[in-house]
């Protein structure tokens, strides 16, 4: 790109305009954390359904430690992206934020849950954090099909609050397909064709 | 009646790197040069200029033992680009 002031106010907007788009498709790619929590919850859900019905494990809720495996995962991603970003947008660094804070109330939930052995609101809490996360993401990321099944999530929740330990666990299982598997292959797709 | 553009942002790059500026936190020389395909020296003199105007601020710094350059819109250099915008709108406006 020269450096011309004789250019028209045509051409002068047709610049403005290019940039901008340019910016915009330099925001960061957000699919890797849907899908790898997405993943995660579901099969730790599954497999903890599955050790308390089919096993005589005393101790199903150990599926649960697969989360840390998500914790390490997503903190050396963090890591290597932040080396290799060479701009931040104002929506990027919302998400961070935003995932700092969320990792903050899943900590905090966990603890209360454990101190007051309030297991049983434990999922359907859960699930109510996942379409609030999904409606406020969807709509940061202008990404609107994640705002939708995030709102989706609200009836399953509902539905989790009368039902039975157990089944929470297929619920949960089934909140988290919706709202974080789904769109973040969704999401994923998306990201591939516009790096291309 | 429309005022005169801004001789400072009625420059190809120069209005380029605010475009870009505008849309974001935060920008590496390095993402300005990939996206205005400018030449580095070009570039740096042109940023130089928009610093000198105070429409933009640089940050010299090191990261991973390499010298970075930081580029970032100021409030000042976001008024004269909204009233560029308002300008050259009102000129295409009245020269429709």
């Amino acid at each position: 790109m020269e450096d011309n002031q004789k250019f028209s106010a045509e051409q002068s907007l047709q610049v403005i305009q290019a940039m901008i788009q340019k910016a915009k498709h330099d925001v960061a790619n957000n699919s890797f954390y849907l899908l790898l929590w997405g993943w995660l919850i579901f099969i730790a859900a599954l497999l903890n359904f599955g050790l308390m019905k089919f096993t005589r494990f005393e101790q199903p809720y150990l599926a649960w430690n697969l989360v840390w495996l998500g914790a390490i995962a997503s903190i050396i991603k963090g890591i290597k992206d932040a080396k290799k970003i060479t701009v931040k947008t104002f929506v990027g660094e919302t998400m961070k934020v935003f995932g700092i804070s969320q990792a903050i109330l899943y900590f905090g939930l966990f603890f209360f849950f454990g101190k007051y052995d309030l297991w049983i609101v434990a999922f359907p809490l859960y699930i109510l954090v996942y379409a609030v996360t999904c409606f406020f993401m969807g709509a940061l990321m202008q990404f609107p099909l994640l705002k939708w099944t995030g709102l989706l999530c609200l009836p399953i929740m509902v539905i989790a609050v009368y039902v039975s330990f157990d089944w929470q666990l297929l619920l949960m299982a089934l909140a988290i397909l919706i709202s974080y598997i789904i769109p973040g292959h969704v999401l994923s797709v998306k990201e591939k064709i516009q790096n291309k | 009646m429309f005022k005169e553009l801004d001789p400072i942002l009625h420059s190809q790059l120069r209005l380029a790197v605010m475009s870009l500026l505008i849309s974001v936190k935060e920008a590496e020389f390095t993402f300005l040069k990939e996206k205005t395909n400018a030449t580095a020296g070009n570039l740096s003199v042109q940023i130089q200029k928009l610093k000198e105007a105070g429409y933009i601020e640089i940050i010299k710094q090191f990261k991973d033992n390499y010298p970075q350059t930081i580029c970032k819109i100021t409030s000042f250099g976001v008024n004269a680009f909204e009233e560029y915008v308002k300008n050259l709108q009102s000129y295409l406006t009245n020269h429709k």
